[in-house]
């Protein structure tokens, strides 16, 4: 099956202040994830997703190995192109409405006014926020900011989509909403990576789950494996502490 | 593909100017200054051509120095705001290279600097026209002129953002615009006094900082001189746009790599 999105032998190190050592945040990863796939990424605070995340998208720049995604370099307008993110932290410019919010990225991404003014109110009802159109960013809570973020993602139908730490922020309806909005995506075969520390929202979305830890995957498998595994590991969760060896925080 | 990627940066401009038409806090300095210049506008009641003058030159003065401020203030937390307030992934997520990021800022930051210079201009107009001071070849050649230097001030502004804290940007950007005159006159004064290798710095430095003094001609818009010859024009806008250039190249040399 064709790899959506590749790395070898990452490895991301950012150099400390002087005096201070090396952060090695990244080491020696290699993953994998097949058009159709929603994987979910996850470990500990600190294990390396959101660098690895980061490196995906083109923000950082790997000290040495390759990341490639949709088949080009990370970070390259092509793969861009296709993507959808979602960052960690959903700031977006509080002096805007949520609609000149996405028209902004609706016009980035390359997407006719015509078409524009026909898909925002689509992408503002489908991520339940019909009615708050017209309100600035800057009044809205975090869990509304999540789901504008939800909204610029999906923007364009892109073939993959890259959420970091998605469910950050949203309330019962919100998580609802999207597990809906990824259902959807996969059955059109598009590819979702995803991380998050909600193991049972990773546990009811993904079709497998890579596990990091100090910046290297530990584990790789299915959600049907994880499920069918005998013993003491009932739930993702379990199996998570079972693996890392501490408490999610 | 040229014309898609000037569209993406007006739009990241038009981010940037939305932005600072909602912050409002441009507007205090806009009517402070329409305020000034509206008030040394009385002294033409007097019909005293020096105080004409004086008139003229305080209100060209505050133009020159207003001009600056707003121009440096804009582009210094153009890109800092982004990095801190992490508002620049999802833009950046999307088909934009992070030379066009730059270029869309840029586009931005002229924008308003311009549209602030040509507010204080019509004001200045108002007032002179009104009070019987005719607007010559030169006030214009003055008008233009400024608005060329704007090119240099955001892009060397935009540049020393990515090297510099926000503080000690606005700092130097503003001793190197406000103080490029000052700088020019003590070089011619000093330098026959200096040691050889002192000589030979400070020559350096007179070419290679930007002559901003260069685009102020006000005050032979007070003394009524006549306009340049074009090609002189002509010379000043390539001055600028070669610095403009330059800063916008070291910038992104910067801002490709960042680590963000």
């Amino acid at each position: 099956m064709r790899p959506v999105l590749e790395t070898e032998h990452l490895r991301v190190v950012f150099k400390g202040s002087s005096g201070q050592k090396k952060i090695v945040a990244v080491d020696d990863l290699s993953l994998r994830v097949n058009q159709g796939e929603v994987v979910g990424f996850i470990g500990p605070n600190g294990a390396g997703k959101t660098t690895t995340i980061k490196v995906l998208m083109g923000f950082i720049f790997p000290t040495s190995g390759k990341a490639k995604v949709l088949g080009y370099e990370a970070g390259s307008k092509m793969a861009k192109s296709r993507t959808g993110y979602l960052p960690e932290v959903a700031l977006y410019y509080p002096f805007m409405t949520a609609e000149e919010i996405l028209r902004l990225y609706g016009r980035l991404q390359g997407i006719g006014k015509k078409e524009l003014s026909e898909l925002i109110p689509r992408l503002i009802s489908r991520a339940g926020l019909s009615g708050f159109e017209q309100l600035r960013l800057k009044n809205f809570s975090r869990g509304m900011l999540q789901r504008v973020g939800l909204a610029q993602a999906i923007m364009g139908d892109p073939d993959l989509l890259v959420l970091d730490e998605v469910t950050s922020g949203l309330d019962p309806v919100g998580r609802r909403d999207l597990r809906n909005i990824l259902k959807d995506f996969r059955s059109r075969g598009k590819t979702v990576f995803f991380s998050s520390h909600e193991l049972s929202e990773v546990a009811k979305l993904c079709d497998r789950v890579i596990l990091i830890d100090e910046g290297r995957v530990i584990q790789e498998k299915s959600m049907q494996e994880i499920l069918e595994m005998e013993g003491k590991q009932g739930s993702l969760e379990d199996y998570f502490v079972e693996v890392v060896g501490h408490k999610v925080t | 593909m040229e014309a898609a990627v000037g569209f993406k940066e007006l739009t990241i401009g038009w981010a940037s100017l939305l932005e600072a038409i909602r912050r409002k806090d441009i507007y205090v300095m806009l009517i402070l200054s329409g305020i000034i210049i509206a008030v040394t506008g009385i002294f033409n009641a007097f019909d005293v051509p020096e105080l004409r003058k004086f008139m003229m030159d305080v209100s060209l003065s505050i133009i020159n120095v207003f001009t600056v401020i707003i121009a440096v203030l804009v582009s210094a937390r153009q890109l800092p705001y982004e990095l801190e307030h992490r508002t620049l992934y999802p833009m950046l997520a999307k088909p934009v290279g992070r030379f066009q990021f730059l270029m869309g800022k840029f586009v931005g930051t002229m924008g308003l600097s311009s549209a602030a210079l040509f507010m204080f201009l019509a004001v200045a107009s108002v007032v002179f026209v009104g009070f019987g001071t005719p607007l010559g070849g030169m006030f214009f050649q003055y008008m233009y002129l400024r608005w060329v230097s704007l090119f240099l001030i955001c892009s060397m502004t935009l540049c020393l953002s990515l090297v510099l804290t926000h503080a000690a940007n606005v700092t130097i950007s503003l001793l190197l615009c406000m103080g490029a005159s000052m700088f020019t006159r003590t070089v011619i004064i000093v330098h026959d006094s200096l040691s050889p290798w002192q000589q030979k710095l400070i020559t350096a430095a007179y070419w290679i900082f930007p002559h901003l003094d260069l685009f102020d001609v006000s005050k032979r818009v007070i003394h009524g001189w006549l306009p340049a010859p074009s090609w002189t024009l002509a010379v000043m806008t390539l001055y600028a746009l070669i610095y403009t250039g330059i800063f916008l190249g070291l910038g992104h040399l910067r801002f490709r790599r960042l680590p963000l």
